[in-house]
């Protein structure tokens, strides 16, 4: 089970992870985007810490981090998890807490709002290519009766591989894809921090144990 | 009519872009900017909550279309369409069109009427690459019109043929019509477009002189041909050519158009003088740059993109400054300059050329910019062609950062009359005017910020020659009269020996102008009268203190309320009142409160449309019945009286209840000060305008409640007779030596001096040294005029006998015409000279 309490330390966990990847994620972007992708997710998720209150249901966290992202973030970034949040968001109104079930279902509706706001796919060296492996190995594990954490723990491997399975793919959205085939040999910047927000869940998830 | 949504990932950009739809929509659209972010160490990116208030501030209209530059910019547009309720997404589109093509056409597409899917449709049409346009092939298919349609032929005379302004307005009424209307360009024997589409207009390339055919079949096809004769009688609203010398009689009904006969152009005369010398065009041009091998190309292309970004700080620097100076032009034309420096195809072709060639950056820069300006100035289109111009100037700009060297101003080894499209505040300063004698433009206005400067310059120079500029042949000798605003391109002998004489006469008049314009001006039996200059902006400033001017008669303060969409605050106006007491360092300054209505209309203060807004709710009156905005401006000259002389004056006053009731006002503007402990001056001294009979008429009545009185002749002159200021059919009877103006001058000086306060004139007529003998006649004690009127009029007033004056005044106000008091006082001028 994941609370409100435990959703809203995602939030703030992941902007100290964003914060120490900043530099990193500037630099993957620098190499295939416009390198500004490590400082957006920072300015996006200080924002959204600013923006947090303890007493909201996961709804209004969701959305609340959603709003603070689109207006925030300034890149291409900020209404892809945008709009990822606000499609969360609006399948947990009111609830404090979330089954297994209610997890998946907040990676799969994630997973939806990435490909509405982007028109993507898997392949397309996108945040897609570590969320939707994450969301695929969630499911697979909770089928086979792995507790949240377990689920969550095979959801982050994926995303881990998926996210390194970017490097010989040609960008085919964004920036990137200006590039052509010179993206090749670069990890996707998008990928990265979709795996990173995945792991932080993952590791407030843990520590609860 | 559909509103407009710009986002882009620079604010500049979408602000500018915001100011040219305004434009070519004519303020009738709602055009929001929602660009760039509020984050003052990453300004580049876009904002979700920002575009989706700009939506909502434009849901009033029929429907709103948003347009977004690149990628990401589109998807947050996107993202805040989605958070609209659904009856309101229903209104709203993202238009997939090129940003600025785009943005432009959906803006005067929106003006002239049309569903959302026609503006859409216009907007994503826009684009024709630059190279594609006067290419015949490239032209969209011609349609044919139907056997019943109507057909005529017109001659189109507007300077600029079918573009911009005229295109829009010619559209506009198109699609008030149900009529399906066709236009062909008969002169270039183009097939027929759909007349309601701009861009299929445009894609004609109507010039001027040329003919174009319409077709029109439908119920209403007799009223379309009607539509296009009163736009073609009407020029197009494009103004005649107007102008000349002060002094000169009431300009003649202006029928023409700007061009004039033969081998005379007619313009705006700015600056007085004569000059006789061979004409000289001048262009902007890349001066050539050697080519160098660079080893470190990477350093190389960091270098270029540094003077990239110093260039954009100066130039946004440059917006700033055309703000705070009011000057829309400056600031249109420097957000057209970001534009071009913000091209990335240009910057990454350099980019490219630094590296494959390691080529140094301003080699590279020099020629992929020349090469572009190059294709431009090719291009037929004058609208085009000038677009090559202002890419020229960035190219100047980067090169200047990049070699490190300042250009030199331009200089001319012979005596020259320069020739160009227009002049621009920041030309001045290129430019080494010893051996220039003359300047003229083909565009260009008196009261534009470049207008103003060139007022002050001393060299003759007129504004605004139209297209036959181009008929000027270089280096053969051109006759300038700045005097009647006029160029000869094919003078004869005759003509320049007495432009010559003319010439040195003036000179010498000038000299000793010069020499005596910071004396007080006095006259010849040692009266004293204080010399004024009018001012609308802080930009004048250093023309006035230059001018010898004792002080600022009038400064008119409703250009602060123009061009902008909100009223100036307190502080903005404090800011500009105490900037113009600091400039004039001692001298005082006659603070107008805003006169808004009559000819000067301002949309976000929501004035009624009235039949007379001469005869309407302007001024004074406008300000009682708003008395918050009215507040705001007499707290901000209250507190700027502090810092030193100011007086403030109340513009169209016609009764004695409004000037109580604006003392009331004033005095509860004290009190708000006083209560958050703020300065003024308490003794600040309070005047009117008189420019309404019925003041003139009361002004015993009104001089118990006032200061001083200043007189506004333009005003009066046409409510004493009656006739229209705008309408060239009653411009004859716009003169202000006609006796029955004089005579209630001569009641207002009069009541002035019974109540012991002291009269001036602010209006055209207080800088004609030819009124001077009579106003001096009658005992006015302060001349307010334009800066560059100052030193000519003191030494002209210098050569006058107040006491001859006096008993010339009693004679020539007893005379029946006009005409008559001119001949009379030309006689008498002469005499007093001799």
């Amino acid at each position: 089970m994941l609370t409100s309490a435990q959703v809203a330390e995602w939030i703030e966990k992941t902007a100290a992870v964003m914060a120490e990847n900043r530099e990193y994620l500037t630099q993957l972007d620098a190499a295939i985007g416009d390198a500004d992708h490590g400082n957006n997710m920072d300015r996006g998720y200080k924002a959204a810490l600013e923006r947090l209150s303890a007493e909201d249901d996961v709804g209004a966290i969701l959305k609340s981090v959603a709003m603070a992202l689109i207006s925030k973030v300034g890149g291409a970034a900020g209404p892809l998890y945008g709009t990822m949040f606000l499609q969360a968001a609006n399948a947990f109104a009111g609830k404090t807490t979330l089954s297994e079930e209610d997890v998946e279902l907040l990676l799969e509706r994630s997973v939806d709002g990435i490909k509405m706001r982007g028109r993507a796919e898997q392949g397309e060296k996108t945040i897609l290519d570590s969320l939707i492996p994450a969301y695929e190995s969630f499911q697979a594990a909770r089928r086979n009766g792995t507790d949240l954490a377990g689920c969550l723990a095979a959801a982050t491997d994926a995303a881990e591989a998926g996210m390194a399975a970017t490097i010989p793919l040609i960008a085919k959205k964004g920036r990137a894809s200006y590039l052509g085939e010179r993206s090749i040999g670069h990890q996707d910047p998008g990928a990265t921090s979709a795996y990173l927000i995945v792991k932080t869940l993952r590791d407030v998830v843990a520590d609860a144990r | 009519m559909i509103g407009i949504v710009i986002v882009s990932h620079s604010r500049q950009i979408s602000d500018g872009l915001k100011r040219m739809a305004d434009a070519m929509g004519q303020e009738s659209i709602p055009v929001v900017s929602a660009g760039g972010m509020d984050e003052p160490d990453d300004p580049l990116g876009t904002d979700a909550l920002r575009i989706l208030q700009a939506i909502q501030e434009v849901l009033h209209a029929d429907g709103v279309l948003v347009f977004a530059d690149i990628g990401a910019a589109k998807l947050n547009a996107e993202t805040a369409i989605d958070l609209l309720e659904d009856a309101q997404k229903r209104k709203v589109r993202l238009c997939d069109a090129p940003l600025v093509e785009g943005v432009l056409a959906a803006a005067v597409q929106s003006a002239a009427g049309g569903s959302i899917e026609d503006v859409m449709r216009e907007a994503q049409t826009a684009y024709t690459p630059p190279m594609a346009t006067g290419r015949e092939t490239e032209r969209t298919p011609s349609v044919t019109p139907s056997a019943d349609a109507l057909l005529r032929e017109y001659e189109i005379a507007t300077p600029l043929g079918l573009h911009a302004r005229p295109a829009a307005l010619f559209v506009s009424a198109m699609n008030r019509h149900q009529s399906a209307i066709d236009i062909r360009n008969v002169t270039k024997n183009s097939g027929y477009v759909n007349a309601k589409s701009i861009n299929k207009v445009m894609t004609l390339e109507v010039q001027q002189r040329d003919r174009i055919g319409v077709s029109a079949s439908g119920p209403d096809a007799a009223q379309v041909h009607d539509a296009i004769q009163a736009l073609i009688d009407q020029n197009f609203g494009e103004a005649p050519a107007t102008g000349g010398p002060p002094s000169a009689p009431p300009p003649k009904p202006a029928t023409d158009t700007a061009d004039g006969d033969g081998s005379i152009l007619n313009g705006t005369a700015i600056r007085i003088g004569y000059a006789v010398a061979p004409a000289r065009f001048l262009r902007i041009e890349l001066p050539d740059v050697d080519a160098r091998q660079v080893d470190d190309v990477d350093a190389e292309v960091v270098r270029f993109d540094e003077a990239l970004a110093t260039a954009r700080a100066e130039i946004e620097a440059l917006i700033q400054r055309g703000k705070t100076m009011l000057d829309d032009y400056e600031v249109r034309i420097f957000e057209a300059h970001l534009l071009h420096l913000d091209d990335p195809e240009i910057a990454e072709a350099v980019r490219k050329r630094i590296r494959k060639d390691k080529s140094n950056a301003e080699h590279a820069w020099r020629d992929t910019v020349a090469a572009m300006v190059a294709s431009y100035r090719g291009l037929a289109d004058p609208v085009i062609q000038a677009r090559g111009d202002d890419l020229a100037d960035v190219g100047l700009r980067v090169l200047r950062i990049l070699t490190g060297a300042d250009a030199m101003p331009t200089r001319f080894e012979t005596p020259v009359i320069l020739c160009t499209k227009t002049l621009r505040p920041s030309d001045i300063p290129t430019l080494d005017f010893s051996n220039v004698q003359g300047l003229c433009t083909e565009k260009g206005s008196k009261t534009s910020h470049a207008g103003i400067l060139a007022s002050g310059l001393n060299v003759p120079v007129v504004f605004g020659l139209g297209a036959r500029i181009e008929e000027i042949e270089e280096g053969r000798d051109i006759l300038l009269d700045g005097a009647s605003g006029t160029v000869d391109i094919d003078p004869d002998a005759k003509a320049i020996k007495a432009a010559q004489e003319k010439r040195t006469a003036w000179r010498d008049r000038m000299d000793r102008a010069e020499r005596i314009k910071f004396r007080p001006a006095t006259t010849r039996d040692g009266q004293r009268r204080r010399v004024a200059a009018n001012m609308q902006g802080l930009q004048e400033l250093g023309n006035i203190v230059a001018s010898g001017a004792e002080e600022v008669g009038l400064f008119r303060t409703e250009f602060l309320y123009m061009n902008r969409t909100d009223a100036p605050g307190e502080d903005e106006q404090y800011g500009i009142y105490r900037a113009a007491v600091a400039g004039l360092d001692g001298r005082p300054l006659v603070i107008r409160t805003m006169d808004i209505g009559g000819d000067k209309p301002v949309p976000y203060l929501q004035q009624p449309n009235e039949a007379n807004p001469n005869l309407g709710w302007r001024g004074l009156r406008f300000c009682l019945a708003n008395t918050k905005v009215f507040h705001t401006q007499l707290r901000a000259i209250l507190r700027a009286s502090s810092h030193g002389p100011v007086r403030v004056m109340f513009p169209m006053v016609s009764t004695v209840d409004e000037v109580t009731a604006a003392r009331r006002e004033v005095e509860a503007a004290e009190a708000q000060l006083t209560g958050a402990g703020l300065d003024f001056d308490p003794t600040i001294q309070i005047g009117i305008m008189v420019e309404v009979p019925a003041a003139a008429e009361t002004a015993d009545a009104l001089a118990a409640h006032v200061d001083f009185f200043s007189i506004g002749t333009n005003d009066l002159t046409q409510y004493v007779m009656a006739a229209d200021r705008g309408n060239p059919k009653v411009a004859d009877l716009i003169d202000p030596f006609h006796p029955a103006v004089l005579r209630v001058i001569q009641r207002t000086i009069h009541a002035a001096k019974r109540a012991k306060i002291w009269v001036g004139m602010c209006g055209a007529m207080a800088g004609d040294p030819m009124a001077a003998p009579i106003l001096l006649g009658l005992g006015l004690d302060e001349f307010s005029m334009n800066a560059a009127q100052v030193p000519e009029f003191k030494l002209s007033f210098s050569h006058l006998s107040a006491d001859a004056c006096a008993r010339f005044a009693e004679e020539a106000l007893a005379l029946d015409t006009a005409a008559q008091v001119r001949e009379r006082t030309a006689a008498f001028l002469d005499a007093q000279t001799e």
